[in-house]
């Protein structure tokens, strides 16, 4: 019996000829990622009697939550993590603005193919898009990692996800992740690896990996990964920061689970408050009233992302009662965005443009809702209080859905207005 | 070795239960543990850090803590005095930053059928494997040993300072 990506990665990494799921191997991460809890991180760090990162060129860190900081207790903890890189000669700081730590770790080309990459918060799975074992962990794994340079992992059975045919218009990655996550729930892939296959799997390009890998966690998944192949080899040439050996699934691989998805089928979609997994198709929520749209996140927010929402936006202006926020996942993206004349479109509509982080998407920063408020949004997570408020309400959607909402001021098929 | 008997009451709680409810991230900044457990289940409503006060033990629902991987929502646990939590499932990163902060994670799959109610008494035996709740005995699959380890030692942060301190003595 072949072994899964999974076991196969898992079982290299821990000098093994072959694991089984549920054993507990015990590696040395390839690249660890931190954002703005690295202060907590640091602190844990000295609490153990640490003194030196056991290998200052696995560290990178982007700060993302609080960019730029609010308070002086803020600015003081992203002094401490400047200080502490300084200190342990750790090379790769991002600054706050550069953009979402997930985004800028995969774009600067530190997390790659066959490699386990691990990080202080739930979407460090996203790298799972070119091929890496890629999870979350908690501020104090994160410091007995950089203390001892060891973590213990549990080998997760895998789900392989086959996703074939091609969306229509109109439809596009988010539709499929959110209808993915409506069929599985929310737990329907906890503690498991999920393996992104098949023919519409293939024709994806990185951006629209990135947006299923990311919201892996939102099934409860370990990690969610794409096969490297020629498209992730193109994207990373020139970008990836060390050689890597990519990891394939056996042909003959146990899968605990194939699900397959017809995305000729899947319309556009929107989550419904509450929870990841109340995806329906766009038609059942129409006329809805919004006040806010939210175009940002590690989700969907890189210049195709933006793109989509030109598309839309172009000669329009928003709703008078709505607001739209745009926030790039990272100033690169941004650029992209600026040089194709896509930002000018969004701005000429009335969007209102925030630095590059998490801004509101995590209730933290920038953006919080009033009572009775509702906004639609391209990010991740929709559980109530989730953009700071337990008063008003989150729903889900690709940034198409988002931008026509914007523009409608209540939420729409997005279709009828690309056709324009 | 963590005591292999552990007493105390529970507190219920229902299924999904989220991450950002255990500690809305507005709290997650706060300086300390005992801080965070003022805060404590407050994302469900500002009543429950009141209700969870005394209480040992989290009885919960399926699916416990998922979504944001901030370890301040398992801290806040720790800081209000949690030392177990029982539920049917578990979400993988709050169950390891539980452990990490000395709280035993219980995976029982039958804890959902037994009709608790908030303050009965629970005991837990590591050695035996076993839950035991208003007269009814419950197993779950052995805690791997390291696991046991780290939160017999308190916490990761402790397990890893005589980690360290055992490698360079």
């Amino acid at each position: 019996m072949g072994a899964t990506f999974a076991e196969k990665i898992l079982a290299q990494k821990s000098g093994q000829d072959a694991v089984r799921p549920g054993q507990i191997v015990e590696l040395v991460p390839d690249m660890t990622m931190s954002h703005d809890y690295a202060a907590n991180v640091i602190q844990h760090f000295r609490a153990m009697g640490a003194t030196r990162v056991w290998d200052p060129e696995r560290v990178f860190i982007c700060l993302d939550h609080k960019v730029p900081p609010d308070t002086q207790e803020e600015a003081n903890n992203q002094q401490r993590i400047r200080d502490f890189c300084r200190e342990q000669g750790i090379r790769a700081y991002y600054e706050g603005g550069t953009g979402i730590g997930h985004q800028v770790i995969v774009e600067e080309g530190y997390a790659l193919p066959g490699e386990v990459v691990v990080g202080t918060d739930s979407h460090s799975c996203s790298y799972g898009v070119i091929g890496a074992f890629a999870t979350g962990i908690g501020e104090t794994e994160m410091a007995f990692i950089w203390a001892t340079g060891r973590i213990w992992l549990r080998v997760p059975p895998t789900i392989r996800v086959d996703l074939e045919g091609r969306w229509g218009a109109g439809v596009y990655a988010k539709d499929v992740m959110l209808a993915l996550l409506a069929r599985l729930g929310i737990d329907g892939a906890s503690y498991r690896a999920v393996e992104y296959a098949g023919s519409a799997a293939a024709a994806m390009t990185i951006s629209e990996r990135f947006t299923l890998a990311n919201m892996t966690v939102e099934m409860g998944g370990k990690i969610g990964v794409f096969a490297c192949d020629a498209t992730t080899e193109g994207y990373l040439a020139g970008r990836a920061r060390r050689p890597y050996t990519p990891v394939a699934a056996d042909p003959d691989a146990d899968y605990e689970r194939v699900v397959s998805l017809d995305c000729a089928a899947i319309e556009p979609m929107v989550t419904l408050p509450g929870s990841e997994d109340r995806g329906v198709p766009v038609g059942e929520v129409a006329g809805l009233p919004v006040q806010q749209a939210f175009l940002g996140s590690c989700t969907n927010a890189r210049a195709d992302d933006l793109a989509i929402a030109a598309r839309i936006l172009k000669g329009r202006r928003l709703h008078p009662n709505v607001r739209l926020l745009v926030v790039p996942a990272s100033r690169a993206e941004g650029l992209e965005a600026l040089r194709s004349g896509d930002l000018a479109i969004l701005a000429e509509a009335g969007a209102t443009f925030l630095p590059s982080g998490c801004a509101i998407c995590y209730g933290g920063h920038q953006g919080a809702l009033a009572d009775g408020e509702r906004c639609i949004s391209s990010s991740n997570r929709n559980s109530t209080g989730r953009m700071g408020n337990r008063n008003a309400e989150v729903y889900l959607a690709s940034p198409a859905t988002v931008a026509a909402a914007a523009v409608a001021g209540e939420i729409v098929d997005p279709r009828p207005l690309l056709r324009d | 070795m963590p005591d292999p008997v552990l007493r105390g009451t529970l507190l219920r709680l229902g299924d999904d239960v989220r991450a950002d409810h255990l500690l809305p991230p507005a709290y997650a900044f706060l300086q300390d543990a005992a801080e965070m457990g003022k805060y404590a289940l407050s994302g469900l409503g500002r009543e429950w850090p009141a209700r969870l006060a005394g209480h040992s033990v989290l009885w919960a629902g399926r699916n416990l803590g998922a979504g944001t991987g901030r370890e301040a929502s398992a801290i806040c646990l720790r800081g209000a005095g949690v030392r177990a939590i029982v539920a049917p499932s578990v979400a993988r990163l709050f169950f390891r930053n539980a452990i990490n902060n000395g709280i035993l994670v219980l995976e029982v799959p039958e804890a959902a059928d037994v009709a608790v109610e908030d303050g009965d008494e629970v005991e837990i035996d590591l050695a035996a494997s076993s839950v035991r709740v208003r007269g009814t005995t419950l197993r779950f699959p052995p805690l791997p040993p390291l696991i046991q380890d780290i939160v017999a030692a308190g916490g990761l942060v402790e397990y890893g300072r005589r980690l360290l301190a055992a490698e360079a003595g």
